[in-house]
């Protein structure tokens, strides 16, 4: 199915593309905004639509999904959780929160509940160390972690309507 | 002209030269993957780097690295100076630049050569690369040593059909990005790009489609190892030993230069590829003229006829002359040919003019197709002006007039050379004799009375006028197949059958003849560098 825009969303479209000096240069905040129109997820359809808008090669936006992990190419769940492990949070204790989501959820990192509802990834320093353990929910950022407040947070996402 | 210094030589430079494409202009190799004269600069793959001492007085910039000692395995804290790609650094007046004297440059090669083959799968045997693969030779020139990696391998798709064309191996692939750059920037149809990062990179084809443009063999011709394979090449040959001459494409009026690449052991042909010439094709054939090496074997007379029955060659020449004993030079006509050479046309129509007495003088050719605005001539014919040229003041009239002439009763028996046409030729049932001396079936050799076998343009030398008027020389690849012979010696030949004292036995004398002709022009031998199998850019 064709991916396109409604009439609000091109207006942002229009504006983030007026931002940069030429239009391969706004192939990566195209791509974003894109994806968060798309349920999280870098179709084909949206590969087509970005180079077509942008008057870029097919390959090349192609070339710049499959680059940077933050593009998916396949549909997350409803919900992403990045469960940071560097230094300053896995010494405060990340790998039992990655190992308490994981049992949790049913899932390893990279995977998503049956449910479809939370993809669980892991993610290097997210610029949050000083309030480590952290970490993100979809564009939220979650700090001083507990395992009880990690439990109060999955379960708001399970079970949120 | 200003000038730097490459280890010892002193290498002269034009206003925004890099140092590699400076070296490249007087011949001298720095080695490189990425880097390729006729595309944009890349610089990534890092095989190129060289020192550039300081300026004088000045402190080299030294960077703190660990380097493993052989002996014991461990790494130990050293100094090395920041290298820098040649293929990106300007030349500059009095530059002193080392290449091969460096030892801290063979070390980064060796490093670039280790790296670049850490997941390679070293296929070599089954490889069609091999023999002209850059990794093979630098490996043996700047390396040397065995990888350090004990891990396992990364594995990646093989045999990824690209398009009809083209078989895409990623494990093979160095991500030099020259591919993806020659559909970009020459083929002007940006199709090809990479995917991923690091070493899980490999070259994707756009979604939704294929490799199909009308230079895609060229892709394979820049790529510098064996990741990208023709499918007309693959699995046919071993490149060591096939022989190379410098042909001219016959493809059309452009003339690209190219090597013809041949296996002297069984006289077959097996490639055509570019031979550099800025002023004609610079580093570029099209597809059409890389494949179309493959005709010298398709579609060919290689004996003589006489009607449907085939016969020896002195046969033919005797019947030939004998059709042609029987008519009035004002009834016939001769036809020339824009897809022979300067050589064979001479010959004919020195025979037409000097010895039949006839001024019916016609030019056959294949029909005008497109042209592309890269190289493609929309001329699908190899020598037009040449043919042109021969005839001087009195051009040479369309093969469509000759047809008027038949159908009016004007002309009973007609003599050409080649079997191609621009039109339909039916009217050439009306003739009385048509005596046909070409190499290739076609829409004239339905109508012959008698048919000569001539050689191919890979089986004979000779002098081609591309569309800007430059004459330049085709050579001979393998032998004439079993009674072909090249069209001026059939000519000379069917001449002595007549009585006349036409006494060409070499090409020589051929050319000896239009030397006193200002019209017959012959190309001086080939003017770019010779590369054995392999050497090409
Ligand atoms: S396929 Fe060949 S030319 Fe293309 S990036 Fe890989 S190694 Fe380079
Ligand atoms: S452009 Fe013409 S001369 Fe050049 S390779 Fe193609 S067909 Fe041959
Ligand atoms: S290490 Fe986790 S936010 Fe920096
Ligand atoms: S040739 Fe590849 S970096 Fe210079």
């Amino acid at each position: 199915m064709a991916f396109s825009l409604n009439e609000a969303q091109e207006r942002e479209f229009e504006d983030i593309l007026a931002r940069y000096p030429n239009q391969m240069a706004a192939c990566i905040p195209a791509l974003h905004f894109c994806q968060d129109a798309n349920e999280n997820w870098v179709s084909p359809e949206v590969i087509q639509f970005v180079a077509e808008r942008l008057s870029l090669p097919t390959a090349h936006v192609l070339g710049v999904v499959t680059f940077y992990t933050l593009f998916n190419q396949e549909k997350p769940g409803k919900h992403q959780v990045w469960v940071c492990r560097t230094l300053s949070c896995a010494l405060r204790g990340s790998e039992e929160i990655l190992a308490h989501c994981e049992k949790r959820l049913g899932v390893h990192a990279g995977g998503t509940t049956q449910n479809g509802r939370i993809t669980l990834r892991t993610a290097e320093c997210l610029a949050s160390c000083g309030s480590a353990p952290m970490m993100q929910v979809d564009k939220d950022y979650y700090e001083n972690l507990t395992i009880e407040q990690v439990d109060q947070i999955l379960d708001r996402l399970m079970q949120e309507a | 002209m200003p000038s730097f210094k490459l280890d010892e030589l002193e290498i002269p430079f034009e206003p925004g030269d890099t140092v590699i494409q400076a070296a490249h202009r007087v011949g001298v190799d720095i080695p490189h993957y990425c880097w390729h004269p006729g595309l944009s600069v890349a610089a990534n793959c890092r095989m190129c780097l060289v020192e550039v001492a300081p300026p004088p007085g000045r402190p080299a910039m030294m960077l703190d690295v660990l380097r493993q000692d052989p002996t014991t395995g461990e790494y130990v804290p050293a100094k090395k100076p920041k290298l820098q790609p040649a293929c990106q650094l300007k030349a500059a007046e009095g530059m002193d630049v080392r290449s091969q004297s460096s030892p801290h440059v063979a070390e980064a090669r060796g490093a670039v050569q280790e790296m670049l083959l850490l997941n390679h799968p070293v296929d070599c045997p089954i490889c069609d690369q091999a023999g002209e693969c850059r990794l093979q030779d630098y490996w043996l020139e700047h390396q040397g040593t065995r990888k350090r990696m004990r891990d396992e391998v990364i594995h990646k798709p093989k045999a990824q059909v690209f398009g009809p064309t083209i078989v895409y191996d990623a494990e093979r692939c160095i991500i030099c990005t020259r591919c993806v750059r020659f559909c970009e920037e020459v083929a002007k149809d940006p199709v090809l790009d990479v995917r991923e990062r690091g070493n899980l990179n490999e070259i994707v084809v756009s979604p939704g489609r294929q490799l199909d443009h009308g230079y895609t063999l060229m892709t394979e011709f820049v790529c510098p190892v064996g990741a990208l394979t023709a499918v007309d090449f693959r699995f046919k040959a071993r490149v060591w030993f096939l022989r190379s001459v410098r042909s001219v494409c016959q493809g059309c009026a452009t003339g690209c230069n190219a090597f013809l690449d041949y296996d002297p052991r069984n006289q077959t042909l097996y490639r055509h590829r570019p031979r550099e010439n800025l002023q004609v094709n610079q580093y570029w054939m099209c597809d059409h003229g890389m494949l179309d090496y493959r005709r010298a074997h398709e579609d060919r007379f290689v004996s003589a006829y006489v009607g449907e029955e085939e016969v020896t060659l002195e046969a033919g020449v005797n019947a030939a002359a004998s059709a042609l004993r029987e008519v009035e030079p004002e009834r016939l006509a001769v036809v020339l040919s824009a897809q022979h050479s300067n050589e064979d046309n001479f010959a004919l129509l020195t025979l037409a003019r000097d010895y039949l007495g006839t001024g019916q003088l016609f030019i056959t050719n294949k029909p005008h197709g497109e042209a592309d605005g890269i190289l493609r001539h929309a001329d699908k014919n190899p020598n037009t002006l040449g043919v042109e040229q021969l005839c001087g003041t009195t051009p040479p009239r369309p093969l469509q007039d000759l047809l008027a002439a038949i159908e009016a009763g004007q002309i009973t028996h007609v003599l050409a050379l080649s079997s191609v046409a621009p039109c339909e030729v039916e009217a050439l049932q009306r003739l009385k004799r048509l005596v046909l001396i070409t190499p290739f079936d076609g829409p004239l050799a339905g109508y012959a009375d008698v048919l000569l076998p001539a050689a191919t343009w890979a089986e004979s030398t000779g002098t081609f006028v591309n569309f800007k008027g430059m004459a330049q020389e085709s050579e001979r690849a393998i032998r004439p197949e079993a009674d072909a012979r090249p069209a001026w010696k059939l000519i000379g030949a069917l001449g002595r059958a007549l009585g006349y004292a036409i006494d060409w036995q070499r090409l020589s004398d051929v050319r000896l003849a239009m030397a006193t002709d200002p019209g017959a022009v012959v190309a001086p031998p080939p003017s770019a560098r010779m590369a054995p199998v392999g050497a090409a850019e």
